[in-house]
Parts: structure tokens; C-alpha cells; sequence
């Protein structure tokens, strides 16, 4: 124990600097009454948790089909050729949102003109940027698989559909959890590019960052300890499944 | 099964989406300032006002300075718009509004108070009045705890005090919006008062950019400035820091329009920073003109060229409405004659409540020449003298 004291005190310090903003958030949020009536009862709040949702989830859904076949095909080219192709797909990653951001915009504003900017331009918007990040945890897995699974399915009879379905997307689940909970992630917290391109609409970021009035603030707070304890019951759940496998499988050896 | 539980799940959502998004066609999208309608952030009250009255969804879109909206507006349309009086200008010339009938709105030149008439007039000769009608106003005033401005004392809406009693000492921390042009109106009061120039309110409000360098020197020595109590901050935090009598006793703010802290705040957390409270309210608080001018800023509404049809009834709804709730809610002033006299005359509901009226002196406001302020040359000029002031206190 007193040989382990130092890392005890770096651990804490730690957790500490992680999860001490949380836990003063969730004091503040409780302390100020019920935390669900508080999100609920705001409507401002309320359609900007909407925006968010619909927009983070359907953006994520399209991204990862879209980087899932894009993985898949990008296997069948030439190293040279994949190289070239992999590289191009993580400067969406590496550039600065706000670059992004105006691209986007110019383009809307050609292709659909002043006006129509809402739900399809901030759907879109968030597509080009979560099927970048879903990628970018899709592929390894893919190349990993490689061409081999595909042809030994071929060969056994199976069609491309029962070969993607059965195959290939059975073995890139793990992949494409990941790159899911990335692209959330991201599309989730964005800002810059949903200012721009999100026309009248307006999601959380968009509140958290105008909120600074007690009242607002208030319900800020509330939100984020409903997110936090939101993931926390899920980390929760995770975990009880993981230990339960694992113990079925010690039970099995 | 796996596969069309994700497809129809796509489908669904996808489904979700498009009928949310069409479901809002008979929505009347507002562009205003943040909390403009309400003071806890959230619009429902007057969501729900609005479409009992014109019979139309409300969306309402906010926005935190002019700039923001012009910006907001390259991409998005809006059916009803909230700007400021040389915003609304700068609209109607852009061609971005369109044109309003004042006697289809009950309306006409002459039901507007004599200052917001002769102030509305100034833009380009008259023009405005076509497109933008002033829905609310404000002046710059100063607001304090307790007893901290000693001396002055009095209930009449007219209370004065001079800007140089302010600055001239160093006992009190005073705040300030981080605002070129009340900045520099603050700057022009000083200079004006301390040098007993008697500038007319036209010379305070739109300065030689040489007078006004002087202007900002002289505040920037002054008691205040060298003891290191002047803040620059934003509407926001200028309510916030002054609500919480920290590094700011006495606030130069729109009207009462801090006092929505009040409201936000619980009762111990007013009275912990020294405010006698009663059924929310504040009773320990005052407020003065600024004796030698103010700026009186015009919030204008006006129907955006691509408004969508109905918006004119929403418009209707508001103007019934308005005056009642904005003083409620925002603490502005009606720009309505019959209106303000019902609320601050003889037994009206205000009568005895300097938080909301204007100053009856006729020359007290400038008229704000927003020719010359638009001129580029000249813009970046004042704010260059404006923040080497704010670099120079900070």
C-alpha cells in the first residue's frame, strides 16, 4: 500500500480533474429542483434536444452505411490506390471545422438556394462529416478482413447480399459500433457547422453556448446531469453484461 | 429479421424527419434578441399567445447583436424581423423588406410618441417608416443599490445625475455596455459635462473622430478610470456583475432591463447580495437619467420580402399585444402615445415607475446620424478609438 501511495494520488487527481465538473454540475442541477421538469418544461430547450436527436441520429445512420460500403470497397483496390484514397478521407478530420462549415454553406446556398436551409441542409451537413469519422474506425477492420471472407462465401454459394449481411457485417460489428458512437459523438456536440448551415433551427449546442442567464443556466445544468447519468446507466448496463459473459465463460472452461 | 429491423428503422426515422419538417409550414419564424419576449430564455407564453391570436405555429429564432441577424439572414428566411433602428435601415436599402401599410395595422405616424416620431423620421427622410415600424425603446440610464449614489435622491421619472459625479470618484466600481456607440456617448457626456462645453445632443452622438479621442482620453483619467473601476461587458454579464454588486455598483444600462436577474435568481440569492427583496422584486434599487443626453435605441418589426403569407396577422397579433407584455417582459417603452400615456400618466399602472419612462426633456436624446456611422471610414475609426480606450482600462 504505501509502496502504491504515490499512484493512489495521481489516480485521484485524476478521476478528480474528470469527473469533478460532473459531479458540481449535478449538485447545482439537483439543488435547483427537479432536474426532468426543468428540461421538460422549456420549450426552447425542448425542440433544440429534438434538433439534435433527429439530426445526429440520422446523420449517423447514413454516415456509417456510407463508410461501411466505402470500407468495403476501398479493400478491392490497388495499396497504391487505397493509400491515396485513405489519405483524402481524413482531411475532412483534420481541417478546421469552421472550414467545413463555410463550404458547406457556399455550396447549400448554390445548390439550394437562400431560404431552404434547415433539417436536409443540417442532415447533410452532419452526413459529410460523421461518414469521415466512421471511416476512419470502419476500415481498419475492414482491410483487416480483406477479400478473403467475401470469396470463401462466394464459394460456398452464398449471394453478395447473404455475403454482406451474413459475412462481412457480423464480423465489422465491433467496427462499426465504434465509428457509430464516434459519429454521434461528434455530429451530438457540433456547433460551428450546425450555426451555419442549420438555417432557423437550432440545437443544443447552439442553446448551451447562448445560455449564460441564470434561467437558462439552470436548465443547462439540468440537461447535462440527465446526459451524464443517461451514459453512466448505460456504462452501467455494459459493464453488468461483460462481467456476466465472462463469467458464463469461466462457468463453460 | 436483423436486416429489416435496420431498415425499417432507417425508414422510420427518415420518415420521422421529412413529416417533422413539413409539418411546420404554417410556422411564422421570428428573428429577435435573445429572451426579448420573456425573461426565463423560453418562449411559450408568448408562443401560445400568439397562435391563439393569429392561429399560426411560432418559431422563434434569436440572435445576440444586429450583425448576427444580417449574417443569419444570407442563408435564412425569416417572416418577421426584430433589428435595431440603423439595422432595419441598412435592411430596407438592402432590399430585404417589404413594404408595410400602416392604416391596415390601425396604425399611423402620429399615434407614436413626439421623440420616437422625430427620431423614426430621421432615417432616410422618412422611408423607413414604409418598412420598419419602432416597437420598443430604450435609453441608456444608471441604476444603483441602496444609498451608493449619495445625494441623489426622489421619485420623479425625471431624476438626473451627471455622468462626471460618476466618474469622479473612486469609491464606486461602474459598468458599462461594451458598446462603440454607448461607449462612446458615455465618453462625449463626460467630456462635454466636465469641460463645460454644452455640446448639443447632435454633437454628443456623433463625434468628430478628433473630439472623440479626447473625449475617451478624458474618461480614461478620470478617478474611476486611473482606480481601476470601469468594466466594459455585454447586456448579460453587465446584469449579472451588477445584480451580484461585484466590480459593479452602479450599472449604465438599458432602462430596467437588468432587473430580469431578479426574476432568475432565488430570494437568497438576492438578498445575499444585499437587494431588500419583496415578491421578488428589488425595493433597495434606483435609477436616473444620465443628465446631459442618452441614446435611444428604436427596435424596429418589419416583414421580411419573403414572408410567408399569414405573417401579417402574427404582426397584427404582436402590435395588440406588445406593449403590455414587452414592458413586462423586457422593460422597454412603449412607443405608442396612447399606450405610454395609459401606462406612465396620470393613473396609469406606471405612473410613479421611472424604470420604463423616457426622459421628458425634448433635446435629451441624440439623434443617431447612422449615415455617417455606416460610412466605413468613420466606423473603423470610432471603434479604433473605442478599444484603445477599452485596452487602456482593462
Amino acid at each position: 500500500m504505501r509502496k502504491n501511495i504515490g499512484w493512489y494520488i495521481v489516480l485521484f487527481i485524476f478521476l478528480t480533474i474528470i469527473y469533478l465538473p460532473i459531479m458540481y454540475i449535478t449538485k447545482e442541477a439537483f439543488g435547483n429542483g427537479n432536474v426532468v421538469s426543468t428540461v421538460t418544461g422549456n420549450e426552447t430547450l425542448k425542440d433544440a434536444i429534438k434538433v439534435s436527436l433527429v439530426t445526429s441520429i440520422v446523420a449517423t445512420i447514413v454516415g456509417v452505411v456510407i463508410a461501411t460500403l466505402a470500407s468495403l470497397g476501398l479493400t478491392s483496390l490497388r495499396k497504391v490506390q487505397r493509400d491515396a484514397i485513405r489519405e483524402v478521407t481524413k482531411l475532412p478530420v483534420t481541417y478546421p471545422d469552421v472550414v467545413t462549415a463555410i463550404g458547406l454553406m457556399a455550396l447549400f446556398l448554390l445548390i439550394f438556394g437562400k431560404g431552404n436551409f434547415g433539417y436536409m441542409t443540417l442532415i447533410l451537413a452532419h452526413i459529410s462529416f460523421t461518414t469521415a469519422y466512421a471511416f476512419i474506425a470502419i476500415y481498419p477492420k475492414a482491410k483487416k478482413i480483406g477479400k478473403e471472407y467475401a470469396e470463401a462465401a462466394s464459394d460456398l454459394g452464398a449471394t453478395p447480399l447473404q455475403t454482406l449481411f451474413k459475412v462481412i457485417i457480423p464480423n465489422l460489428k465491433g467496427a462499426i459500433i465504434a465509428g457509430s458512437a464516434i459519429a454521434f459523438a461528434m455530429s451530438f456536440d457540433d456547433y460551428i457547422i450546425s450555426s451555419l448551415n442549420g438555417g432557423p433551427l437550432e440545437n443544443i449546442s447552439k442553446y448551451v453556448i447562448k445560455a449564460r442567464r441564470p434561467g437558462a443556466l439552470k436548465a443547462v445544468y439540468a440537461l447535462t446531469t440527465l446526459m451524464f447519468l443517461v451514459v453512466l446507466i448505460g456504462l452501467i448496463i455494459f459493464i453488468v453484461i461483460k462481467i456476466t459473459k465472462f463469467n458464463k465463460k469461466e462457468k463453460k472452461a | 429479421m436483423k436486416k429489416i429491423l435496420v431498415l425499417s428503422l432507417v425508414a422510420g426515422i427518415s420518415a420521422a424527419t421529412i413529416s417533422g419538417c413539413n409539418s411546420k409550414t404554417d410556422t411564422i419564424t421570428i428573428a429577435t434578441w435573445g429572451e426579448y419576449f420573456d425573461r426565463a430564455g423560453d418562449h411559450s407564453e408568448m408562443k401560445a399567445l400568439l397562435k391563439e391570436e393569429s392561429g399560426y405555429n411560432i418559431r422563434f429564432v434569436t440572435f445576440a447583436d444586429n450583425e448576427e441577424l444580417e449574417s443569419k439572414m444570407k442563408t435564412t428566411d425569416f417572416d418577421l424581423v426584430i433589428p435595431s433602428d440603423y439595422m432595419a435601415a441598412k435592411l430596407m436599402n438592402a432590399n430585404m423588406l417589404q413594404k408595410l401599410n400602416l392604416s391596415e395595422l390601425g396604425l399611423s405616424k402620429e399615434k407614436f410618441t413626439s421623440s420616437i416620431n422625430s427620431v423614426w423620421s430621421e432615417y432616410e427622410n422618412g422611408e423607413l417608416w414604409e418598412y420598419a415600424l419602432p416597437l420598443a425603446a430604450g435609453d441608456l440610464r444608471v441604476m444603483w443599490q441602496g444609498d451608493a449614489l449619495q445625494g441623489v435622491t426622489g421619485e420623479d421619472a425625471n431624476r438626473e445625475i451627471s455622468v462626471v459625479k460618476l466618474f469622479d470618484q473612486s469609491s464606486l466600481y461602474v459598468g458599462m455596455h461594451d458598446d462603440a456607440r454607448n461607449a462612446a456617448l458615455i465618453a462625449m457626456n463626460y467630456y462635454s459635462a466636465k469641460n463645460n462645453l454644452n455640446l448639443t445632443s447632435e454633437q454628443l452622438g456623433n463625434p468628430d473622430v478628433a473630439e472623440l479621442e479626447k473625449a475617451f482620453n478624458a474618461l480614461k483619467n478620470s478617478a474611476a478610470a486611473k482606480a481601476g473601476k470601469i468594466s466594459l461587458l455585454d447586456d448579460t454579464d453587465l446584469a449579472i456583475a451588477w445584480s451580484q454588486q461585484n466590480k459593479v455598483n452602479v450599472a449604465i444600462s438599458y432602462n430596467a432591463t437588468p432587473l430580469w436577474i431578479f426574476e432568475e435568481n432565488s430570494d437568497q440569492e438576492n438578498k445575499a447580495n444585499g437587494w431588500t427583496i419583496e415578491d421578488g422584486w428589488p425595493t433597495n434599487y434606483s435609477t436616473a437619467h444620465m443628465a446631459e443626453s442618452s441614446n435611444l435605441w428604436i427596435d424596429a418589426i418589419a416583414m421580411t420580402t419573403n414572408a410567408k403569407e399569414g405573417t401579417i396577422d402574427v404582426l397584427k397579433a404582436i402590435w395588440d399585444n406588445y406593449s403590455e407584455l414587452d414592458v413586462h417582459y423586457n422593460c422597454y417603452t412603449s412607443t405608442l402615445q396612447g399606450t405610454y400615456d395609459e401606462m406612465y400618466g396620470a393613473g396609469g399602472d406606471y405612473e410613479d415607475d421611472y424604470d420604463y419612462a423616457l426622459s421628458g426633456k425634448d433635446d435629451h436624446y441624440v439623434v443617431y446620424n447612422y449615415r455617417k456611422e455606416m460610412d466605413s471610414n468613420y466606423n473603423s475609426k470610432i471603434n479604433e478609438k473605442y478599444i484603445a480606450f477599452k485596452s487602456s482600462i482593462n
